[in-house]
């Protein structure tokens, strides 16, 4: 049977750049390269909730690395019909139309899905693909759910743990459809523990077993696919601190830097002139842009805790930006040449999140979330505030620093409009849609955090505070008794 | 608010990566050298001498933790997360353990050696001193005013940046340092006063260790105040935290070390087993109770002839006074065991 449109077919052919202009959302972080820039374009700068999708009944216990939604939900037009495909930690990928949010199928794995999924063509299918903590990539049908294919990518044992996937890659690679993932299996057997982190391409049609190296004993990040000088490179960071390039044809190593910490947020590449890039964030919160050549430092820029957010690319006013979130509660952007920090916003918890850049009203906006619940739009060029809104509070009492994983946005065009997508760790899934209103007319001024709180509230105690050390020091400072009273 | 990460860490990337890797191996063998020398320092040297190489290892570790290493030495924490990564991710396991292995070793060897010898943040709380000190010059009752005074200032200084710094979420399990803070300057207000009481308050050291223990192993992200100086782990709750520590000090001479730090409590509780302690060599009714060894004793750990070991840190400096000095017990059995075959 063939659901292919012709437009469908097209894209197989699609190079990077034409991939580029697409509204759709197939990948983590909108494309291959990660660079979370999509061409969709919001009208007004307001927004409206279009649907949620609640997942929330499901959440009966807390684990280290609970994601209540996978790290971004992807967003492709399936047979006319644009679907959003999102896993979460119940085993389950779900194809939802992304119109309404209705439940079109769902997929149940032997795993957690913590990574996002990526949606692919191949031979004129459209599929979804995602690697589950059931040590398995799966790949299903997209318009159905139907599975096509699954690898296992190291045996069941008594002590296998659960396994840490990536996001997929899909991209082309001698005339066919092939998928890159990274997988990190663990295994607790005495003696003869197993802790590799590989990387695996698969013939995304047939799902057979293309190359496959290890690359870390620790686990790795999502890919980034990067042409350098003609050849295809697939980019990975690692906990070890290792961010290498690897050949895509043939899975040689090509470069590696060592960052000083662990590196756990997925690499963006891109090509700033004539320099292949890429650009990574380490633990320590050291954002290094890194030549994809001989993986040189070219600078770093310093934010001021843990980098757990994937880099956005975008140019405004012709020179190239960054936004990064940290864990010091701010979301930076940094120029791309200079390495200057142009602005940064600070929100009331970590920004831990990958943000994303379109243009809001007619200018280049970030939207980013951050783990004081609220989901932040804002002005590419100073930063200034667009729209907020604020989510329920984590299903689970509590987080351990590292240990979960988080969501991070997504905007794509649903039946020619563009909708902004958010999963969250409340259990819900939202949709939201532009509605013709600025909140600035709503609302008046900016109220930033902070101002709220009263100025007796900021100034009164730590003065008082220092009335009555003085008072003590001057106590201190008056007539000594040198002989003790005990004496 | 806007805290800014310190600029101490002034080595940008580790010195001698294991494996390339950031889980650089010098820290704990800078760890394991240091520790070694504190050990000869302390069993070996006498008066100034000891005291002069005791400031050189806190200087170095502090050089060498705050300065130019990236590696949290939660000794606490570690084995916590060390255990869960065993089999999982061996190498961040073996960091993790090896800084808990060293010093737990260390202290069944030689007690609280790491409190006395190279914490930098028992040096800094030991730095404090000077104000104790001065107050202790004052009149009983001027004291006690200064004291009060100066008590309810950093109180609610540090409990004002606590709720400064509040997270919008997550209050508790991220701001577990700052509450361990605004708890130990709480509890300074009954210490002041009652210097008498202040074997039992010590007590409260094993129900801080307890609590942080237990919130450790069910999940919740603690932090220390020292993570802030030696981590690089820069939340606003450690500042808060290693503020209202270094600030405690100023009320009652090494207050956190004596009353809260729950690794201090840990290495305490381990103290009891080691074989080198300090001792005093006089029978209690030689002792005139002139109170010289209590007012040199930083952590006021003697009370006439009697050695609080949890308490001790082995900094050496009651050696000066009348009777007390370092002995092995397996030493003296040994040399006991001599004198009995001939
Ligand atoms: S008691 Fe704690 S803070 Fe004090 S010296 Fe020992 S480990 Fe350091
Ligand atoms: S008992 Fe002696 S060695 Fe121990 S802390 Fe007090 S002064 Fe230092």
């Amino acid at each position: 049977m063939r659901r292919l449109t012709p437009i469908l077919a097209l894209s197989i052919l699609c190079s990077a750049t034409a991939l580029a202009q697409r509204a759709d959302w197939p990948t983590f972080h909108y494309d291959n390269a990660r660079r979370g820039n999509s061409p969709a374009a919001f009208e007004t700068c307001a927004f409206e909730e279009a649907w949620r999708f609640n997942l929330g009944e499901h959440t009966w216990r807390y684990s280290k690395g609970t994601s209540v939604w996978s790290a971004s939900p992807v967003i492709a037009d399936v047979d006319g019909r644009t679907m959003l495909f999102i896993g979460a930690y119940n085993h389950n990928l779900y194809g939802l139309d992304a119109a309404t949010g209705e439940e079109l199928w769902r997929l149940t794995t032997g795993g957690r899905l913590n990574a996002p999924p990526a949606f692919g063509v191949a031979d004129g299918r459209p599929m979804v693909f995602i690697g589950s903590g059931d040590r398995s990539m799966y790949a299903a049908d997209a318009a159905t759910g139907q599975k096509l294919w699954q690898h296992e990518t190291m045996p069941w044992s008594y002590t296998v743990g659960l396994s840490a996937p990536t996001a997929p890659l899909v991209t082309q690679l001698n005339g066919r459809t092939v998928v890159v993932v990274g997988f990190w299996n663990s295994d607790r057997r005495s003696l003869r523990t197993v802790q590799r982190s590989d990387i695996i391409v698969f013939d995304a049609k047939t799902g057979d077993l293309i190359w496959r190296r290890k690359v870390a004993d620790t686990p790795i990040t999502t890919p980034a696919l990067l042409d350098v000088d003609g050849m295809p490179q697939i980019i990975v960071g690692a906990e070890d601190g290792r961010v290498f390039g690897l050949d895509l044809r043939s899975g040689d190593e090509q470069w590696s830097f060592t960052s000083g910490h662990a590196v756990t947020a997925a690499p963006m590449a891109a090509t700033l002139g004539e320099q292949p890039a890429v650009f990574v964030g380490d633990r320590w919160g050291m954002v290094t842009c890194v030549s994809a050549r001989s993986g040189a430092p070219i600078w770093e820029a310093k934010t001021g805790h843990e980098v757990k957010s994937t880099p956005a690319l975008t140019h405004v006013d012709g020179r190239p930006k960054i936004y990064v979130g940290s864990s010091d509660r701010y979301l930076y952007c940094i120029d791309a040449k200079t390495s200057r920090t142009l602005w940064r916003y600070q929100t009331g918890k970590f920004v831990v999140s990958s943000p994303l850049v379109v243009d809001v009203a007619g200018k280049p906006a970030v939207i980013f979330s951050s783990l004081d619940n609220r989901l932040y739009v804002r002005d590419a060029l100073s930063g200034q505030k667009i729209w907020d809104f604020e989510t329920g509070d984590m299903l689970w009492p509590y987080e351990t620093r590292g240990a979960s994983l988080w969501s991070s946005p997504a905007v794509a065009d649903v039946n020619g409009d563009p909708l902004l997508f958010f999963g969250s760790y409340d259990g819900n899934l939202y949709a939201f849609k532009a509605v013709p209103k600025c909140y600035a007319e709503e609302t008046g001024a900016d109220t930033q955090d902070g101002s709220r709180r009263s100025a007796l509230l900021l100034y009164g105690p730590p003065a008082l505070s220092l009335g009555l050390l003085l008072a003590s020091f001057l106590i201190l400072l008056g007539r000594r008794e040198e002989t003790r009273p005990e004496d | 608010m806007e805290l800014y990460m310190p600029l101490w860490k002034i080595v940008k990337r580790p010195l001698l990566p294991i494996r390339d890797s950031w889980q650089d191996a010098m820290p704990l063998v800078l760890l394991f050298v240091l520790m070694s020398v504190a050990a000869w320092g302390a069993y070996r040297l006498q008066g100034s001498k000891r005291q002069w190489v005791r400031r050189g290892t806190q200087v170095a570790a502090a050089l060498v933790f705050v300065v130019f290493l990236h590696r949290c030495l939660c000794a606490l924490r570690g084995w916590v997360f060390g255990l869960e990564l065993m089999g999982r991710n061996n190498l961040i396991a073996f960091a993790h353990m090896a800084i808990f292995i060293i010093v737990m070793a260390f202290t069944i060897g030689m007690g609280r050696l790491f409190c006395g010898w190279l914490c930098p943040l028992g040096a800094a709380s030991e730095a404090m001193r000077w104000i104790t000190r001065w107050r202790e010059r004052l009149g009983k009752r001027r004291a006690l005013i200064s004291g009060y005074l100066m008590l309810a200032g950093l109180l609610i200084l540090i409990a004002w940046l606590a709720w400064m710094v509040a997270p919008d979420t997550g209050f508790f399990a991220e701001n577990v340092a700052a509450l361990w803070g605004v708890g130990l300057l709480v509890l300074l207000f009954f210490a002041l006063p009652r210097a008498e009481d202040d074997a039992r308050l010590k007590r409260v050291k094993y129900v801080s260790a307890i609590g942080w223990l237990g919130l450790s192993v069910i999940g919740v992200f603690v932090t220390n105040p020292w993570c802030v100086l030696m981590g690089d782990e820069l939340d606003y709750s450690s500042m808060v935290s290693i503020l209202a520590v270094l600030s405690g000090g100023m009320i009652v001479s090494m207050a956190w070390c004596r009353y809260l730090c729950p690794l201090g409590a840990t290495v305490g509780l381990l103290a009891l087993l080691s074989p080198i302690k300090i001792r005093n060599s006089l029978s209690p009714e030689q002792c005139t109770d002139c109170g010289q060894c209590r007012q040199v004793c930083p952590m006021n750990a003697l009370d006439r002839t009697q050695v609080d070991h949890t308490s001790c840190i082995y900094c050496g400096q009651c050696t000066n006074t009348c009777g007390f000095h370092f002995e092995n017990e397996l030493a003296r059995g040994e040399s006991e065991a001599e004198v009995g075959e001939t």
